[in-house]
């Protein structure tokens, strides 16, 4: 499936790329950062630069559609089907499930898009905001507490995927 | 499936005047009338929390202001707040050097993710824990005023009694008293001394409790901050008005006031036929129990009428019994309903006009008495042909003029090998049968054809055993129901 997929992403050393997933276009994945299969990363004008630690779960559709460079940090959490086209991405962030989160909004630490939230206010959110409500209801607020990280999930996925999957090789 | 029961093509007219489908009606089965939800009496039957399923007495809920002590709701979002665990490390009873992890519990919303820390209340070390309950600054003062509107309407009602003995005690003094020579009230009466009350009731003028008015400030407790009108307003920190009146004992400005809120109980309901006063439908006592101790729902006592095929040629109606008795149905244009409604109307004023002679009045009749008073089956039937009459019609159904016999609900009949009884029927009227299901052609006339939505309807006659007759020895006799039912066709 390697020789099928003209993907020159650099996956580092450590990070769970299944060979399920679709990689397409400039990407680099940084160190122990899980990607299940059926996620789809394309950078289509712009290269991608996802950092270490996240977790990118099954359908998820993370698309750049800008010639610039779209920059994921670290320790976040892409839940299911969830759709990301936003250009900056800090650290700590949840996206849950059936979320979009619009090419005109920056998400900085600790921001929590709920289920099924739109978001595509042309601003970055503020450190700990939190989007919850559903279709035309979204509401926001800043939380306090920050989200947990997620390093024994990480462990627990780097244990068990491979068993399942098919692993891509570490390219640098 | 439900789409094929709850169908809104198929109404049938309720006692009220109002149409609904056949499953959102009851038939109380002493009136003989289909009732539906506006025209029964609803009732509280229990009190139970949604969430721990526990049933609290209603004096209970009345004292916990209606509200569960176990489940707490988010204040921001209104969604049922979960309890989560964290081990913190605490020195141990016994030797203080030591760590020893203990499970502190916080309560956190799993909708919009806020949690009791960030209204700054502590984690509880017990899992059902004593989460704050809202206090109201202003209760003493309530309280109070609600004594003394207590009192002041008791000392009303103490006057209206003694007002009312006082005029008895006269009348009964007039005559007996100087017969008799009651001496001690007529004594008094003579002498024009007031009534002390001391030959009976003794009852003491209830109190008034003092309360002190209140007294106006200029100045009063929640002025707005000056800062308000310099400082930049940050609307993440401040409540929403809906966030605010749902705890309405404190209604805080700021988020971080926030606390956890009591979840409301929710109401199981009984239902009561508004006539007879017999009960349609009662829930079981158990909260998570679906089942109901009665439920005459008319889904099982009336035939079922459904579109079997809605070609402008070829109508058919398919007619289902589903209740343990069979019957004999037919279907009646509304002219037909009208001519029998008015000679049965007339039939029951005559013999209502013998009733009177016993001097039965309305009032004095209970149940099932009232029900099959002649009186009320007259009424019924005017209020019916009414009602039926006022509904428009624009199409028109040829229906079958003999009666159809619609056999019981039989469970075990699908595993029957044997055919079933070979009944007379008009082949041109019955094309079908199996079981308790019945297909009846009829032909539709149009009246208008430009109109749209078609629209026809007839009367259902059936017959219905009355309920209170139930012994082995006679054999209840059924009584005919009429039920108008108006149906939809469509564009057709």
């Amino acid at each position: 499936m390697d020789s099928l997929t003209l993907s020159t992403a650099k996956i580092a050393n450590g990070a769970i790329v299944c060979c399920e997933c679709e990689l397409q276009g400039d990407i680099t994945i940084g160190s122990r950062t899980v990607i299940h299969p059926r996620a789809k990363i394309i950078a289509l004008l712009g290269p991608i630069i996802i950092g270490e630690n996240n977790i990118i779960e099954e359908q998820v559709q993370i698309i750049n559609n800008c010639e610039d460079a779209m920059v994921i940090g670290n320790n976040n959490v892409f839940e299911v089907d969830c759709r990301v086209e936003s250009k900056k991405i800090g650290d700590n962030n949840i996206v849950e499930s059936k979320a979009f989160v619009g090419r005109q909004t920056s998400l900085s630490n600790g921001c929590v898009i709920g289920a099924k939230c739109e978001v595509l206010v042309h601003e970055t959110l503020q450190e700990g905001s939190l989007f919850y409500g559903s279709g035309p209801d979204v509401k926001r607020r800043v939380q306090s507490d920050k989200p947990s990280a997620q390093g024994a999930q990480i462990e627990f996925l780097s244990k068990v995927l491979p068993n399942y999957h098919r692993i891509r090789k570490p390219l640098v | 499936m439900t789409h094929l029961f709850k169908s809104e093509k198929v109404q049938y007219l309720c006692t009220c005047g109002s149409l609904k489908p056949l499953c959102r009606t009851f038939f109380c089965r002493h009136c003989l009338a289909l009732k539906c939800g506006d025209c029964v009496f609803h009732e509280v039957d229990i009190l139970y929390c949604s969430n721990c399923l526990e049933n609290v007495p209603p004096g209970e809920a009345r004292v916990k202001k209606n509200q569960c002590s176990e489940c707490f709701e988010c204040p921001v979002c209104d969604q049922l707040l979960l309890t989560r665990a964290t081990n913190i490390q605490v020195p141990s009873t016994e030797d203080p050097s030591k760590l020893v992890p203990k499970k502190m519990f916080y309560l956190v919303c799993g909708f919009c993710r806020w949690t009791t820390r960030e209204a700054g209340l502590p984690d509880q070390p017990s899992a059902t824990g004593s989460w704050p309950d809202s206090d109201n600054a202003n209760s003493a003062r309530v309280a109070a005023l609600l004594e003394h509107y207590r009192s002041l309407a008791q000392l009303d009602k103490f006057e209206k009694e003694q007002k009312r003995q006082l005029k008895r005690r006269s009348n009964y003094l007039s005559f007996t008293a100087d017969k008799y020579s009651l001496s001690a009230l007529a004594a008094r009466k003579r002498s024009g001394l007031p009534f002390s009350g001391s030959l009976g009731m003794k009852k003491e003028t209830p109190q008034i409790y003092k309360v002190e008015s209140a007294v106006a400030f200029e100045e009063t407790d929640d002025m707005l901050d000056p800062e308000i009108f310099t400082k930049v307003l940050n609307l993440s920190f401040v409540t929403t008005i809906d966030q605010r009146i749902r705890q309405s004992e404190r209604q805080p400005v700021k988020s971080e006031d926030l606390i956890p809120i009591h979840k409301f109980l929710s109401v199981r309901r009984s239902q009561r036929c508004r006539f007879c006063e017999h009960n349609l439908s009662k829930p079981e006592y158990n909260p998570s129990s679906i089942k109901f101790k009665i439920h005459l729902g008319a889904f099982y006592h009336v035939p079922d009428v459904i579109i079997f095929r809605n070609s402008r040629d070829d109508m058919q109606l398919r007619l289902c019994n589903r209740s343990q008795y069979p019957t004999h149905v037919r279907l009646l244009s509304l002219d037909q309903f009208s001519s029998i409604a008015h000679s049965k109307i007339e039939e029951l004023e005559s013999s209502f006009g013998e009733a009177e002679k016993e001097k039965k009045s309305s009032s004095s009749m209970v149940g099932h008495e009232l029900c099959e008073s002649p009186a009320t089956q007259a009424a019924n039937f005017r209020s019916c042909l009414t009602n039926a009459l006022k509904e428009k019609v624009n199409a028109f159904f040829q229906l079958p003029s003999e009666q159809i016999l619609l056999p019981a609900r039989d469970d075990l009949a699908e595993y029957e090998l044997t055919a079933p009884q070979n009944l007379k029927d008009d082949p041109k009227a019955v094309l079908w049968r199996k079981g308790n299901k019945v297909v009846v052609s009829t032909p539709l006339t149009v009246l208008d054809d430009e109109l749209e939505e078609k629209r026809a309807g007839f009367v259902f006659e059936f017959g219905a055993v009355r309920a209170g007759f139930e012994t082995k020895e006679v054999q209840p006799q059924p009584t005919n129901v009429y039920i108008p039912v108006f149906i939809s066709l469509g564009k057709i």
